[in-house]
């Protein structure tokens, strides 16, 4: 196991440090074409995340969304399934955290708990339909949870509109006043405790993936289906249940990223974290401790290309193709790990 | 008669180093059905696909019509004249009859298709062969009989000579076995030369002009059919096989541990299983042995909780209809599945998450894992099953032999109070074999009741104490006194040559 571990371990540096030489050279190539400052781009790249605690806090916060799409999308995938739920849990998880806590009133942590609680609770429910979905009818669950999640945003939208909004301010939720939001770890730089709660989903599910009976039979089933089925695992259970908890984890991350970071829901669209969920994913093998690594790196790779962007000379769009890039670097493993024999490694 | 078609020195070794063919040799004379007969496993299917080109041979030359040809892929063997209806059908459901014959070779009108000639053109085939098929009629839509024609239809439409069928009876009717042979025997007044593979001796008889017998990748023999008798034929494909000397102790069959009353299992057109009813005793190793494909994979399915059955099927005294799996194996039944890559291993796991999947939920506190006493024990078994390779080795990394092991650890670890060994030394070394069957038989000395099933025949006999021959989804005799039977006697029961009235 311990071989097995540095190899793979070893495989995985190699591969950041792919992602990263090839997001320099795009960079660095984008910089010779806009005729930009080249010394200034790459020193704004590589140290720009932590010039300050600033930026440093920017990292933490930008790898909050991540930690909990990455570990959703790890537990299903885990377990053979590509929901992409994961999108609109998170989503509609924030939407009903920024709806409940101002209902619940001003009470400091219980408010924030409460709320990111119930957002697991319903967006886990939601999440059930195309889980049975999958397991009873045989439904594809790549298909029907990509329509749940515009199913999902479309309702948010019209509550957003009507019911839900902020009457002296449209299209939003009411403000949160700071007892409802999760409190600040440090009132300078605003770094949420969010960022707590994403690490102890990280490495609770951990444990529950492997070191307990219930991740074990997950594991199998994903594994080997007929295998789980021979030996008496109820393999469908499973299938349901990996697909459930990823979608109330991305319903609790979309409530917390909310209760943290923001002072209103008002998101316009689809914020596209539960799709880096996948990326975080595959960079990290699909195991939950080594999410918020993951998470950390292309948390730096993000803001490296942000602080890019504030020099002026190369467009916010290069980030994009950057991350393209990453995503196909990773996208290719994710697949073909899914697919290799033996030698994964675990916890 | 001419020779049309010859075959000689045919070897085929595997990347794995598997030895499908050896020497084997084939001749085919213009306008004659000839068979192909032999075990499973004997090499038939690999030497008709290394004549269809979907395979190719390792060392050997084929030669037609006294030229040499290199068939390199099915593609050639079709311009050679050579066609190949294989025993699972490869149609496209969604299109009609006419359009699946005409499949890649089209008949075009310009730029389009030119439907009428194509229905015509098949109507014509259908006609001319005595082949009642609507041209137009949905592929998807017609019974299993009419599908196969559709297949015959498109070797003939492809102007094969030389047609190769794959057990063609395996999936029909007796009816519609009759109407096909009738077809065959048109074919063959038409110039046509036809190979059937089979293992069935009444058909051989009944169709064949002459037979070229193999056995473990070799041609035994080439025979007419009108030189031998059914008896002759059995004796020529079984062979004499070794009986391997496995000490064991007089049986001493105690209660009933698996009762079978009137089970019956649908197929496509004839039941896989036809009103089957046995009984296995503890203390006692059952044979169930059969040509594949004969029913007892159906009957190990049926008292293993994977399909659904008609009937009653009893496990440890409880009716098992409608109860899971892990219920069944609470029971106190170990099985040993035939497939140990997809469904007796999870390939991508250790050995050691290998052997804790049938039990994992009982050694847990608060859900989790108990993993000191796990892995202790995984170490322990590894050890008693003389597995090579160490707890946390991925499974993948192992010899069959080894794999098997992992496998055969875990299920007789359980203290079970019946085994269900399905195949459980194929394709594994013969050091592995002696040691899993002594396992086997350890457990019967200690009361264990064991449902064997086996397409070896030494297996079969050195570790019996009775067996029940299956044929045609039906028991076709059962053998108390394994000791004095013969292979040649238990293959005439396995052939279908024989069967003992009672039996049933």
């Amino acid at each position: 196991m311990k071989k097995n571990m540095i190899k793979s371990l070893c495989s995985l540096l190699f591969r950041l440090a792919l992602a990263v030489a090839v997001a320099a050279i795009v960079l660095a190539g984008a910089c010779i074409l806009m005729d930009g400052d080249l010394q200034e781009v790459m020193t704004a790249f590589f140290l720009g995340p932590i010039e300050d605690e600033y930026a440093i806090a920017e990292i933490l916060r930008e790898m909050v969304p991540l930690i909990f799409t990455g570990v959703a999308v790890s537990l299903m995938v885990r377990c053979g399934q590509f929901n992409m739920f994961v999108e609109g849990a998170f989503f509609g998880g924030a939407f009903l955290a920024g709806v409940l806590a101002p209902v619940l009133g001003e009470h400091f942590l219980l408010t924030p708990i409460i709320a990111i609680l119930a957002a697991a609770v319903v967006m886990g429910a939601v999440g059930y339909i195309p889980a049975k979905m999958k397991s009873s009818l045989g439904v594809n669950e790549f298909v029907s949870s990509l329509m749940l999640n515009y199913i999902v945003y479309w309702v948010v939208m019209y509550l957003i509109h009507g019911v839900a909004a902020d009457p002296d301010y449209p299209n939003a939720t009411m403000y949160l006043e700071d007892a409802m939001r999760l409190p600040l770890l440090n009132e300078d730089t605003e770094l949420s405790s969010n960022l707590i709660i994403a690490l102890l989903v990280a490495v609770g599910s951990g444990l529950f993936l492997f070191k307990t009976k219930w991740g074990y039979a997950l594991r199998m089933t994903g594994d080997n289906a007929n295998f789980a089925v021979y030996s008496g695992i109820r393999a469908k259970r499973y299938v349901t249940a990996s697909q459930v908890i990823g979608a109330s984890l991305a319903g609790m991350g979309g409530a917390s990223f909310l209760l943290g970071n923001y002072y209103r829901f008002q998101w316009a669209s689809l914020p596209n974290y539960g799709f880096d969920g996948f990326v975080i994913a595959s960079i990290a093998g699909n195991n939950p401790y080594a999410v918020p690594l993951a998470a950390l790196f292309l948390g730096y790779l993000r803001v490296g290309a942000l602080q890019v962007s504030r020099l002026g000379d190369i467009p916010n769009e290069v980030i994009y193709v950057i991350q393209a890039i990453i995503i196909i670097l990773f996208g290719a493993q994710f697949v073909l790990s899914r697919k290799k024999k033996g030698g994964k490694k675990h916890a | 008669m001419s020779e049309l078609l010859c075959m000689k020195g045919i070897t085929k070794r595997y990347g794995n180093g598997v030895l499908a063919n050896e020497d084997a040799s084939f001749s085919l004379r213009e306008g004659e059905i000839h068979a192909i007969a032999g075990e499973n496993g004997a090499g038939k299917s690999t030497l008709m696909k290394i004549l269809f080109g979907a395979e190719q041979p390792t060392e050997g030359t084929i030669s037609l019509r006294g030229k040499p040809v290199k068939i390199s892929s099915p593609r050639v063997a079709t311009e050679l004249g050579i066609g190949m209806v294989y025993q699972h059908f490869m149609l496209v459901d969604e299109l009609p009859v006419y359009l699946n014959v005409f499949l890649g070779v089209e008949k075009r009108k310009g730029l389009l298709l030119d439907k009428q000639a194509m229905i015509d053109a098949t109507r014509a085939l259908c006609e001319k062969y005595d082949m009642p098929v609507d041209p137009t009629a949905l592929c998807g839509d017609l019974p299993v009989g009419l599908r196969q024609k559709v297949e015959i239809l498109k070797v003939l439409a492809r102007e094969a000579k030389i047609i190769i069928l794959d057990e063609p009876t395996a999936v029909l009717t007796p009816q519609e076995t009759e109407q096909l042979f009738h077809q065959l025997r048109i074919l063959r007044d038409n110039k046509h030369t036809i190979v059937i593979i089979t293992h069935k001796l009444k058909e051989m008889k009944e169709l064949c002009d002459r037979i070229t017998i193999m056995r473990q990748g070799k041609t035994v023999g080439v025979v007419d059919v009108c030189d031998v008798d059914e008896q002759k034929l059995s004796e020529l494909m079984v062979g004499s096989t070794v009986r391997l000397k496995v000490e064991k102790a007089p049986v001493r069959a105690g209660e009933v541990v698996a009762e079978m009353k009137k089970v019956t299992v649908p197929g496509s057109g004839k039941p896989k299983l036809d009103s089957v009813s046995f009984v296995a005793r503890a203390g006692e190793i059952l044979c169930l042995a059969g040509v594949e494909g004969n029913g007892q994979q159906q009957a190990i399915e049926c008292l293993t909780g994977q399909i659904a059955y008609s009937g009653s099927v009893q496990v440890l005294g409880e009716e098992i209809l409608g109860k899971s799996i892990r219920k069944i194996r609470d029971l106190g039944m170990a099985h040993i599945p035939e497939d140990r890559m997809t469904m007796g291993t999870d390939q991508r796991a250790s050995l050691h998450e290998n052997l804790i999947s049938v039990d994992f939920d009982r050694n847990t506190r608060l859900g989790f894992l108990k993993s000191k006493h796990l892995k202790a024990r995984s170490e322990k078994q590894l050890k008693d099953f003389l597995v090579k390779g160490e707890r946390q080795t991925p499974i993948s990394m192992l010899s069959g032999g080894n794999m098997q092991k992992v496998v055969v650890a875990r299920e007789l670890s359980q203290q079970p109070r019946l085994v269900i060994a399905n195949q459980p030394t194929r394709g594994v070394d013969v050091g592995a074999i002696a040691f899993i069957h002594e396992k086997l038989v350890e457990l019967r000395d200690q009361g264990c009741g064991i449902i064997l099933v086996s397409a070896d025949m030494s297996e079969v006999f050195s570790l019996a104490d009775r067996i029940i021959v299956f044929h045609e989804g039906k028991i076709a005799a059962e053998i108390t006194d394994v000791e004095n039977t013969t292979e040649q006697q238990l293959g005439r029961y396995m052939l279908g040559v024989e069967r003992m009235e009672a039996a049933q």
